[in-house]
């Protein structure tokens, strides 16, 4: 039932993605000519096109807007170069190993880093290029007494993260699991960057 | 089933390699190699694991290490405490996590375990039954080995807690961050 919800809202996010580059694409052909006929010396509105930008949006991904905190404490917080992330999770309410299986989990743990990179991104002020590399991640899974395959679950968060920034968004990983977790949420994902 | 049975043996075979590497014969002669010996543990720099992490991430002078499993000379150490496992059982897994932290570490430092200043915080999670309490002497097996080599540089600050499950079903996982030169 909400294995299905999260691929209609994958669905959503990728034909909401298509619906923006191609709006994004007749924009900028109006532009185009705009430019050639009535206006040449006018340079055209530049969108974020940051590397990592592209990326995503080649992936079909468009990061949601950055959670507020859900109780008395902060999304991320910065010191140096160092930016440390409260964890995220995604509202898929259940427990792995009897609601969902692994693969399900798997999903479950990308969806909560992409809610991760937006709090990142706000932490960088919205550019994600300034990303150097993923420190650390903790993915704690919410699961049956006899369920062994938490790292298969948190894959879904360290191949997000290798996906989007490359070798250098692997992390000195742990995967744990849980009886139980705020809001009955299924997955919790905690992880630490390096910015410039 | 296959699937996982699959999993299960790339993964074992992720340990085994980082179990070989503890078998290993030590080169180098530093003051903490020394030390090993005195204690009888050999340590030879991790292998990176081949998924989707990372053994150690180092900025600036900290060191992170990735969760070590429980991999001693006769394979992962399996079981829940206060179900099928003693608390000296646990004990002794958490210092093969300890041993295996020390590979990842040496990898970090170049090989040279000198450059260590400071443990400065280790996480131990115990694979527990509902009532079982003492998590804190289980984490001890790594602290205990820390303190042996570094002696109070090697004490961390530190968290163990209870958990219902770990992957693969180990008895427990233990994480840390060390500053280095």
């Amino acid at each position: 039932m909400l294995r299905g919800s999260c691929r209609i809202r994958g669905c959503i996010i990728i034909r909401r993605a298509i619906l923006t580059t191609a709006l994004a694409s007749i924009i900028s052909a109006c532009g185009k000519s705009d430019d050639t006929t009535v206006t040449p010396t006018e340079t055209p509105p530049t969108p974020s096109n940051g590397k990592i930008n592209a990326k995503l949006s080649e992936m079909g991904i468009e990061l949601p807007e950055a959670k507020m905190a859900l109780a008395t404490y902060t999304p991320w917080r910065k010191i140096g170069n160092m930016v440390y992330i409260a964890g995220q999770a995604a509202g898929n309410k259940g427990v792995i190993g009897k609601k969902y299986n692994t693969q399900q989990g798997h999903a479950i743990a990308r969806e909560a880093a992409i809610l991760v990179l937006s709090q990142l991104k706000a932490a960088c002020d919205g550019d994600l290029d300034r990303v150097e590399q993923c420190i650390q991640l903790q993915g704690i899974v919410r699961c049956t007494n006899d369920f062994t395959e938490q790292h298969l679950v948190i894959n879904g968060a360290s191949e997000f993260f290798q996906d989007v920034f490359g070798d250098s968004g692997l992390a000195a990983r742990a995967a744990v699991g849980t009886n139980s977790l705020p809001m009955g949420d299924a997955c919790e994902v905690i992880a630490t960057f390096e910015i410039t | 089933m296959k699937r996982r049975s699959f999993f299960n043996a790339a993964a074992i075979s992720v340990l085994g390699a980082s179990l070989l590497s503890n078998k290993a014969v030590s080169q180098s002669t530093g003051k903490v190699d020394v030390r090993l010996k005195e204690l009888n543990i050999d340590v030879k720099a991790a292998e990176a694991p081949v998924a989707a992490y990372v053994g150690w991430r180092k900025v600036g002078n900290m060191v992170y290490i990735a969760g070590q499993v429980p991999a001693g000379p006769d394979g992962l150490v399996l079981g829940k405490l206060g179900e099928n496992m003693t608390t000296d059982e646990g004990y002794a897994a958490a210092r093969y996590c300890g041993i295996n932290l020390l590979g990842q570490l040496k990898s970090a430092c170049g090989g040279d375990l000198d450059l260590v200043k400071q443990c400065v915080q280790i996480q131990g999670l115990v694979n527990s039954s509902d009532d079982y309490t003492e998590q804190h002497l289980v984490i001890n097996g790594t602290s205990e080995l820390f303190q042996d080599i570094w002696g109070e540089p090697g004490l961390a600050a530190r968290a163990a807690i209870g958990t219902n499950s770990l992957p693969l079903g180990i008895c427990c996982e233990v994480l840390a961050v060390f500053e280095v030169a």
